[in-house]
């Protein structure tokens, strides 16, 4: 797994914009730019969006090249992304832009922000699914029989939690070949 | 072509914004200036102050004391100058300003989200003129002006952002097989999250500017054809019967 970094301000630049990131639909010719970087993307490999340098997205923008990239990434591809550095200002309007899809088209695109180092999960998760992502977390990488031996639940409903959790892009899933079969493990890159 | 303002005894941003797009429509339609007559001295003096008539479809010849002229302090943090935006650079720029004069006149960590969540407003409405208002894939544009007043303890600030373009209905005329007759009525649907943008990804900009404004206890106006539709402190909905282009929109906060 490669992690590879991507600062949003140079997307910006593309397009002519500086440190404050506005306009819907240059928020799509950003998210042109970055899918573009996505379809580059080994197997496995994870893009850092680093935010650095940008002072705000719009509700609009971050709309675009955060939760539009989420629903391509969720469709298309099996790499994942992390939001980093991003301020207070620019979190909030994404946890708007989060807001208003589930609203309005009752539609949950959680994402995944690291936060010092840490990755978090903004958006809407079930309990379950985020407790989940809790224990890989903390462990890096972990399989379904991990999850069922730690909460104690059967190893089918442990897989489960860790599909969607793949499903929605907030965790990597490898194939790997045992002495047992086939099985899979999950990871998150930080 | 001349407007008689001998009835107008004040005028805030709303109010402003209003008159140049007047003046501007008027200009557009017979290619004549527009000329402001009888104008009181403390209007002449606003209109001065906020750079009314630099933009050249619309003069005076009243004459403005010299109190006005040299009592003109440019760098104020308390105006906006009317600001004519026509790229998102523009609306980078106008937000950038409008922050300076919130963090002076709203200083403190504390309100630190509140600044940002209107700067945020401000670039949502500037926005929505230059990608909607053309009805086209043309850019659009709009003209702003922000006020601050401080005559009591906690200052109240005011900002207008208004478009000559096809207007709410219209737009969403062009995307829809239905809308309302009323431009009030869509105005308050539009609030709601409907949205022009048909790819599911529209209708986020203004219920985040009417839900915001609710929740900082202010007062969101929008006008738009013959409606007009206010929410927070003094919810209102009226329909006119004239009809103006373009659509305006007008947010005043409070410190709470």
């Amino acid at each position: 797994m490669t992690i590879q970094r991507l600062k949003i301000i140079n997307v910006g630049n593309e397009i002519g914009l500086e440190k404050t990131m506005t306009f819907r639909p240059y928020g799509k010719q950003a998210k042109t730019i970055i899918l573009n970087r996505i379809n580059e993307l080994l197997p496995n490999d994870c893009l850092d969006m680093d935010f650095s340098g940008i002072e705000i997205c719009d509700v609009s923008f971050v709309d675009e090249i955060i939760v539009e990239v989420q629903l391509f990434l969720r469709n298309n591809k099996e790499n994942l992304f992390y939001v980093s550095n991003i301020n207070e200002a620019t979190l909030e309007n994404l946890e708007a832009a989060l807001f208003y899809r589930e609203k309005k088209n009752n539609e949950r695109v959680p994402i995944l922000v690291n936060r010092e180092g840490e990755l978090v999960v903004v958006g809407t998760l079930e309990p379950n699914l985020h407790e989940t992502f809790k224990q890989l977390a903390k462990t890096k990488e972990i399989t379904a029989r991990d999850i069922a031996e730690l909460n104690d639940i059967a190893i089918n409903s442990a897989s489960n939690r860790l599909k969607k959790l793949f499903d929605l892009r907030l965790v990597l899933r490898q194939e790997r070949i045992t002495l047992n079969g086939k099985d899979h493990i999950y990871q998150v890159p930080i | 072509m001349a407007f008689d303002m001998s009835n107008i005894t004040f005028i805030k941003p709303g109010g402003a914004i209003l008159l140049l797009l007047m003046c501007k429509q008027v200009w557009g339609k017979t290619l004549c200036k527009v000329r402001l007559d009888n104008l009181r001295f403390n209007v002449q003096s606003y209109l001065n102050r906020i750079d009314f008539f630099k933009n050249d479809f619309v003069y005076t010849n009243d004459r403005l004391s010299l109190w006005s002229k040299f009592g003109r302090n440019d760098r104020s943090l308390s105006v906006i100058e009317i600001t004519r935006i026509l790229n998102p650079m523009d609306v980078a720029k106008f937000r950038e300003t409008a922050k300076t004069i919130t963090n002076k006149w709203f200083p403190g960590d504390n309100l630190k989200p509140e600044r940002e969540k209107f700067s945020t407003m401000i670039m949502e409405i500037c926005n929505n003129s230059l990608e909607h208002s053309t009805g086209s894939e043309e850019m659009g544009e709009c003209y702003g002006l922000l006020q601050v007043y401080s005559h009591s303890e906690k200052p109240e600030i005011s900002v207008s952002i208004g478009d000559l373009g096809i207007g709410i209905r219209t737009h969403l005329k062009k995307k829809y097989s239905w809308v309302y007759n009323s431009d009030s009525a869509t105005i308050k649907k539009v609030l709601e999250g409907l949205s022009g943008r048909l790819d599911g990804t529209g209708g986020m900009g203004i219920p985040f500017i009417k839900n915001t404004t609710v929740e900082l206890k202010g007062t969101l106006i929008i006008r738009s054809g013959r409606g007009i539709v206010s929410v927070g402190n003094m919810a209102k909905t009226s329909e006119f019967d004239g009809s103006f282009p373009g659509t305006q929109y007008q947010i005043i906060l409070n410190e709470k």
